[in-house]
């Protein structure tokens, strides 16, 4: 007999729950092995459909400001694809300028001041199978991609430089997250910068909340 | 000077868009052990996005008490900005959101979508030591958890789309190319 109060012993329910995302996880950590379609597993994302626009009007005169909390808790629908139950879900791969969070990737051109690039470039290492941390919260993460293909190198850099970034043809690169979804990076050479604010008076200068 | 004068006159001056700052006259630099016959002041400063102007006002009964509620105020916005509570910043006019009308949602964020960006004055610069900040805000849509971030921002930015990009380090151009914001 279980105790709902208990918090050390799982309900029938809990425990099946544990181990169908148990299953999940295997699946998708085999499929990201041989870098194929799980097959034999059938997953259903139970979301509510996005409700439709109703306003013409993007953006403008939707929401009051400012904004106010909801009182009522919202069912929250993921954003993004999850990648833990949508299995054909594929990031895509960028050169153009992208984002996580705070910290921004962007494309150092050739005609950019050239000589501090090769510099840079020379200078870079390779990535490690693990990866390494971009930032100082080691919140962000440079990983190989694919881990035994091509490698991407790593220069870091100081202060809200975090570092650049060489990816050569038939690389890429993952910037990977706790909390935001995976930013693939094709070849080039980025420089990788962390978001800035001024801080509070009397404060020390500090990086931007994630 | 009467404490009514000082409302009326920061209040012209707030509809101008200039805030008004009234704090003790505590300088930096000031003697530790001060004489005997030294008077306390009210400083009142009046400070514009470009600079500050401070006058030292004999330190009446009023303006004392006046005074001393700009000072509580200036602290409870610094322990509400620590503690992340920016809606109530706005709520109590401790973050000033500059804009035609109090509730225009803001300008489409070109490198987050979803988000809305908005310029607000700090006077107290209890996130910004600068006195502007940059409110990065999510509307609550049906999808997530509504989102509101306040940024410090240099006090010379003239538009949201120019503070966004400043946090980056790139040109305006560049921040609306974002291909992919997770």
């Amino acid at each position: 007999v279980s105790d709902p109060t208990d918090p050390f012993t799982m309900t029938p329910a809990q425990a099946a729950a544990r181990a169908a995302l148990h299953a999940r996880l295997a699946a998708r950590h085999a499929r990201d092995l041989r870098g194929l379609p799980a097959d034999g597993i059938h997953v259903e994302l139970h979301t509510d459909p996005p409700p439709p626009p109703a306003d013409p009007t993007p953006g403008y005169a939707r929401a009051d400001f400012p904004a106010r909390r909801p009182d009522t808790v919202v069912h929250r629908s993921a954003p993004y694809p999850d990648p833990l139950t949508d299995l054909d879900w594929t990031t895509p791969v960028h050169t153009d300028p992208q984002a996580q969070g705070d910290v921004i990737v962007l494309a150092w051109l050739e005609t950019t001041v050239p000589s501090w690039r090769a510099q840079e470039v020379d200078a870079a290492a390779p990535l490690p199978d693990g990866g390494i941390p971009a930032d100082p919260a080691r919140s962000h993460w440079i990983l190989p991609e694919p881990p035994l293909g091509a490698r991407a190198f790593w220069n870091p850099g100081r202060g809200h430089r975090l570092g650049t970034l060489v990816v050569p043809d038939g690389a890429r690169a993952r910037l990977s997250h706790t909390e935001h979804p995976d930013l693939l990076i094709g070849p080039g050479v980025y420089v990788v910068r962390l978001q800035r604010t001024i801080p509070a008076t009397g404060r020390a200068p500090r990086p931007a909340a994630d | 000077v009467s404490t009514a004068a000082l409302n009326a006159l920061s209040v012209l001056l707030l509809a101008a868009g200039i805030v008004v700052t009234v704090g003790l006259g505590a300088q930096v630099g000031h003697r530790v052990h001060r004489p005997a016959h030294a008077r306390t002041r009210v400083s009142v400063t009046v400070r514009n996005l470009g600079g500050e102007v401070r006058v030292l006002l004999p330190a009446t009964r009023e303006a004392l008490t006046a005074a001393v509620d700009e000072l509580a105020r200036g602290n409870i916005a610094r322990r509400w900005a620590a503690a992340g509570r920016v809606q109530d910043l706005i709520d109590a006019g401790l973050l000033q959101p500059i804009g035609p009308r109090p509730d225009y949602p803001g300008y489409p964020d070109p490198g987050n979508p979803g988000y809305h960006l908005r310029l607000a004055r700090d006077p107290h610069g209890a996130v910004s030591s600068s006195g502007l900040v940059l409110l990065a805000w999510n509307p609550p849509t049906g999808e997530g958890d509504p989102t509101l971030v306040a940024l410090g921002v240099p006090a010379d930015c003239r538009d949201p789309l120019t503070a966004a990009a400043w946090t980056y380090d790139v040109p305006p151009a560049v921040y609306t190319q974002i291909a992919r914001r997770t």
